[in-house]
């Protein structure tokens, strides 16, 4: 349609022009040319970041602190100092391998926000074989563990995945359903059968020393499963982007009726991305047990499965980008308590801030979407 | 449609055979082959472009359907049907997809070609098959066949011979 050309070039900038539509009104709509649409995948985080940190900002001056002081506290500690840094990586790893999830069912179109569940299943599969499997060295003891938590993991992925694609149920009601049993699972073993005798509260006793993971920073907190983590990004890269099975799961992701012409199997890609998903939240849970904790407790993890969505949405299918928004989701959550404790700032603030990134994130993926539906209308 | 939009124009025409020879080897996607052959295919079926990397959704109506084409014969298939293949295409188009389909026919293909455009039908056809109310009326010679016969049959009138 020639008028929509001469709308873009007269309008180089991406300036918002008003336009008729069809039924007569005015709709006001982004007009985007070639050169800002390629800018848009890494524009858009960008904006939703800065917006939220400027209302943060304000939130903290209704707090009566000064934002300049609490934003130094909160990324100087976690991101330039030894202890920090520690702190941040350990938070980065499971937060890193459940966003790897997220990402990996987004591909094949997979709505996956049961990382909670899959991470409390992947600590308890690694606990079980950190306590009844004893006297193997480490090198065979950790991997097996590693597994195990992998395996739990991806059977709570799998389950809701043979029900999207067996049974047709929605997969984000099947996903966040099976966190409650999860963590409620988890919660009974560690109170009964699993349960440390004569411990004060619930946890079971510490797995064997040859299936912890070493400490890479000494003296602080990070160990071995950021390496783990990070590990798993290239290979999930590799995958994704040069393996014939990525190539799959994108086309099942992007047009399912495409890829069932071409004799791909949508239900096979759809269950086994979906285990693949809780397999590598499993890894988090599995790292948690392994590298921080040593046993199992009652709760396995903050809600990094949640912050996992936000974290994937954040990234917009790069992996790149979910290793970075990881790792400064990870500096978020391990500097909140430094922000609280030499700026007075709440940590709650830093909840808000999170909230709001993924607010603003799902407002740019509304306008895309927008966008998109308008050109393709004029086509 | 039969397309991933979203995908290349490359990635688009190995939908069929991803996972074999030359596009995947040692469980790992060829980008050069892939590329290689698109090029080729391009060239072929005349898929105007700038490069093989364009994303399908950039391209016209018709330059999409030849992609479908492209793709879809490039398996040497025996049998085609083609539900109204040139539906929305521009004339340029239309010409670039009725050759490509008689090149088929003439390599030994049975095409049953399925359209709404008359003048189509009799100008693709060999043979010219009538449907009334869900069974064949009529199979006819598309070298004697009339518009008015035609017309006559779908309407429900009875074949004369």
């Amino acid at each position: 349609m020639p008028s929509r050309y001469i709308a873009g070039e007269q309008n180089l900038h991406g300036i918002i022009l008003p336009k008729a539509d069809l039924l007569g009104g005015n709709h006001w709509i982004m007009i985007t040319n070639k050169r800002f649409q390629l800018l848009l995948p890494i524009r858009s985080p960008l904006i939703a970041i800065a917006s939220a940190f400027i209302i943060g900002a304000m939130l903290i001056l209704l707090a009566g602190a000064n934002p300049i002081t609490a934003y130094t506290a909160l990324f100087q500690e976690s991101l330039t100092t030894y202890f920090g840094f520690g702190n941040t990586l350990t938070k980065m790893t499971p937060l890193l391998f459940t966003s790897l999830g997220v990402l990996v069912a987004l591909r094949a179109g997979q709505f996956n926000i049961g990382g909670e569940g899959q991470i409390y299943l992947g600590a308890l599969g690694s606990t079980l074989i950190g306590l009844y499997v004893q006297g193997i060295p480490a090198v065979i003891h950790i991997p097996l563990a590693l597994l195990a938590g992998f395996l739990f993991g991806a059977v709570w992925g799998w389950i809701p995945g043979y029900l999207k694609a067996v049974r047709g149920i929605n997969e984000v009601i099947t996903t966040l359903l099976l966190n409650y049993i999860a963590v409620n699972l988890v919660s009974y073993l560690v109170q009964n059968p699993l349960k440390s005798p004569g411990a004060p509260s619930p946890y079971s006793p510490l797995i064997a020393k040859e299936a912890q993971l070493p400490i890479i920073l000494p003296q602080s907190l990070a160990h071995a499963g950021i390496i783990l983590a990070l590990m798993a990004a290239g290979i999930l890269w590799v995958l994704l982007a040069r393996s014939p099975l990525g190539y799959q799961i994108a086309a099942v992701g992007f047009n399912p009726t495409a890829a069932h012409y071409a004799r791909i199997s949508v239900k096979n890609t759809i269950m086994l991305v979906m285990a693949l998903a809780g397999g590598l939240a499993g890894l988090a849970g599995a790292s948690e047990v392994m590298g921080l904790k040593y046993r199992l407790f009652e709760q396995v993890s903050s809600g990094y499965g949640f912050d996992a969505v936000a974290i994937a949405f954040l990234s917009r299918g790069s992996i790149g980008g979910v290793v970075l928004t990881s790792l400064f989701f990870a500096a978020l959550r391990s500097g909140a308590n430094v922000m609280q404790r030499s700026a007075g700032v709440p940590v709650t603030i830093i909840y808000a801030i999170q909230g709001l990134t993924v607010l603003f994130i799902a407002i740019s993926l509304a306008v895309e979407r927008r966008i998109k539906t308008q050109t393709n209308a004029e086509v | 449609m039969g397309l991933v939009l979203q995908f290349s124009i490359a990635q688009n025409l190995i939908l069929n055979a991803f996972k074999s020879l030359p596009f995947c080897r040692n469980f790992l996607l060829q980008p050069l082959a892939i590329k290689n052959y698109a090029q080729v295919v391009m060239e072929e079926f005349d898929i105007r472009a700038t490069g093989e990397d364009i994303k399908v959704s950039q391209l016209s109506g018709g330059n999409q359907q030849k992609v479908v084409l492209a793709r879809e014969l490039a398996g040497e298939p025996n049998l085609i049907v083609a539900m109204q293949p040139t539906r929305g295409l521009d004339v340029g188009a239309i010409a670039a997809i009725h050759s490509r389909l008689l090149v088929e026919r003439d390599r030994g293909a049975a095409i049953l070609y399925i359209s709404t455009e008359l003048e189509e039908v009799m100008a693709m056809s060999d043979r010219i098959a009538v449907i009334y109310r869900g069974e064949f009326v009529a199979i006819l010679d598309a070298q004697t066949a009339t518009i008015e016969e035609i017309g006559l049959l779908m309407a429900g009138g009875i074949h004369r011979g």
